[in-house]
This record gives structure tokens, C-alpha cells and sequence, in this order.
């Protein structure tokens, strides 16, 4: 035996089944006309894949959508919804800040108006109250 | 038998496409079976790939450029056939060198002795790459160039996937 790889260079080794090549062309032919047959648009569809998971995909997150925008309807229906800025709005608009400050105290959101030690000096120099008459009130 | 270049012009003949691409399969089929075989050893993978790469040269054929090389355009397109096949196959094949020689003599067509049983269980169990280059170069003849057009990459690449193949094939028959 040579020894070498060459000695397996020009050996065919491999047969085929009697007759193989005889109906060959015929059978390349069946292949082309079954691979040429119009399909329908479904088994288009259902041939590609991402497709098929795509859309039941779609369906369900566009029905959660859905599902989400009704049910924000119905809570919300029929309620007074109201935000921050309209309530400042209306607070700057048609109440003064005593109103505010005397609702706030009769609610109990506050104990009481803070009033500060110069509040209280400016108060007694705009009203030209000096001690004396201050001691009359106590 | 018919020359490439008569085949083509016949195909682009109107009303003798179908007489044209018959002549085609009856001429290169048996050929391109040999090349197809090789690759993936059985008879009926063989079988598929060499039908599904006449329904791909069907199907390409209109827009085959008629000064290109037909055979080399089918060839390829064979090689790609049996290249997808051999993938889907890769991970149920052992590389065991034993059992694929045990793999190639049980096959039904095979003739050939065990000799040659181990030869082509060494090309087989070869890196993709250099089992394609050296079969392409030592069974099909190609040239560098030729297999460039077909597996992409350069010829020095190519040479040295070529040259590695035949020092493994050598190793694993302990040949000098």
C-alpha cells in the first residue's frame, strides 16, 4: 500500500441505488411543480413563524390597552377631577388668605396662625399704640 | 454532450427553457452527486441536497448572467446545499474516529475498503473549513481561486486551512 494520502485521490467509493440517475429529471421536475404550487395566503401566513406568534402577541397586549382605557373610563366618570394648579387657581382668585388661614385653623390643618415678634412691632408702630395705652388692654 | 455555453443560450430560447434545464440536470447531475456525497457520506441526504439544489438553479436561473461558468455557478450552489445540511447534522455526528469509520463502511452504497473507510473518517472529522477546502481541492480539483469564490476568505488563508487538513488526515492514519 502507498503511503501516502494520494493513493485515494482518483477512487469512487461510492455507488448509487440501480437505476438512481435513470428517473432523476423526472423527479427534479415533481420537486420544482410541488415547490411552484400557489399556496394560499394562510399557508403563506403560517409558514412564517415570527409571524404567527406575532399577531395573537399583538392581539393580547392591544385588548390589555384597551381593557386599561375602559376601565379609567368608568372609574373616573361621573367624578370632579380636580389638580394642584386649579385648586391654586381658585384659592388666589376668590378667597383671601385669612379666609384661607381661618379655614385652615377650623379644620385643625393647622393649630394657629404663626405671628411673629416684628409682625407684632410693626403692628404697634402702624397703629401709633405706645405702652400705656398697650398696658389699658392687659 | 451539450457545451455550458449552448445549454445557456437554449435556456434563454424562447419556449425551450424547460427542454434546456432538463439536458442541464441529465448532464451535471451525476457529477455534482459525487461532490454532494463526499460531503455528507449518505446516499439519501445526498439524495435531498442534490434535488433541493436543482429546484434552487430552477429557480435562479433566470437571472444566471450568461457569460458566467455554469457548472462553477451550480457547484456552488450544491455546496451550499450540502454545507446547510451538513450544519443540521453536526450536532447528532460523533467525531470519534472509530465510529465513523464504522459509520462509512455500514453504509449501503459504500464500496470501498477500510483503507479508504478511515481516510475519508479522517477528512470528516476535519474543522468544517478545511474538510470543505481539502475536499474541494482534493477530490473536486478547484483551484484557490475558484474555492475563494465559493467559501470567501484568501488564498493564503485557504492553502494553510488545506495544508493543516493533510497534516491531521496524515496523523490520524499515522501515515508519513
Amino acid at each position: 500500500m502507498k503511503n501516502d494520502i494520494e493513493q485515494f485521490k482518483y477512487q469512487e467509493p461510492f455507488r448509487t441505488p440501480e437505476g438512481y440517475f435513470d428517473d432523476f429529471t423526472e423527479r427534479v421536475q415533481k420537486e420544482i411543480e410541488v415547490n411552484s404550487t400557489p399556496t394560499s395566503w394562510i399557508d403563506r401566513l403560517n409558514s412564517f413563524i415570527p409571524l404567527r406568534l406575532a399577531i395573537p402577541s399583538l392581539a393580547v397586549i392591544m385588548l390589555c390597552v384597551i381593557g386599561m382605557q375602559l376601565q379609567d373610563q368608568y372609574l373616573f366618570e361621573g367624578e370632579y377631577m380636580i389638580n394642584d394648579t386649579e385648586i391654586q387657581a381658585y384659592l388666589l382668585q376668590e378667597t383671601e388668605t385669612e379666609d384661607v388661614m381661618d379655614w385652615a385653623v377650623d379644620e385643625d390643618f393647622i393649630s394657629s396662625p404663626v405671628v411673629l415678634e416684628e409682625d407684632i412691632m410693626d403692628f404697634l408702630i402702624e397703629e401709633e399704640i405706645d405702652l400705656e395705652t398697650l398696658q389699658t388692654y392687659l | 454532450m451539450m457545451e455550458e455555453q449552448e445549454l445557456i443560450r437554449l435556456y434563454f430560447v424562447e419556449g425551450r427553457k424547460n427542454y434546456a434545464f432538463n439536458m442541464m440536470v441529465r448532464t451535471y447531475s451525476e457529477r455534482l452527486y459525487h461532490s454532494i456525497r463526499k460531503i455528507l457520506i449518505n446516499h439519501q441526504d445526498t439524495d435531498d441536497a442534490l434535488q433541493n439544489t436543482f429546484v434552487k438553479i430552477w429557480k435562479a436561473l433566470p437571472t444566471f448572467k450568461q457569460d458566467a461558468q455554469l457548472y462553477s455557478w451550480m457547484y456552488r450552489i450544491a455546496i451550499n446545499e450540502a454545507l446547510g445540511l451538513l450544519r443540521k447534522q453536526k450536532k447528532h455526528k460523533t467525531v470519534d474516529h472509530e465510529l465513523t469509520v464504522e459509520r462509512i463502511t455500514n453504509e449501503p452504497y459504500f464500496d470501498g475498503d477500510l483503507a479508504y473507510a478511515a481516510f475519508l473518517a479522517a477528512v470528516s472529522n476535519l474543522p468544517e473549513k478545511q474538510q470543505l477546502v481539502f475536499k474541494m481541492k482534493y477530490f473536486d480539483e478547484l483551484k484557490y481561486h475558484e474555492i475563494v469564490d465559493i467559501l470567501g476568505g484568501s488564498e493564503g488563508s485557504l492553502k494553510a486551512s488545506y495544508h493543516h487538513a493533510v497534516k491531521k488526515i496524515k496523523e490520524e492514519l499515522e501515515l508519513d
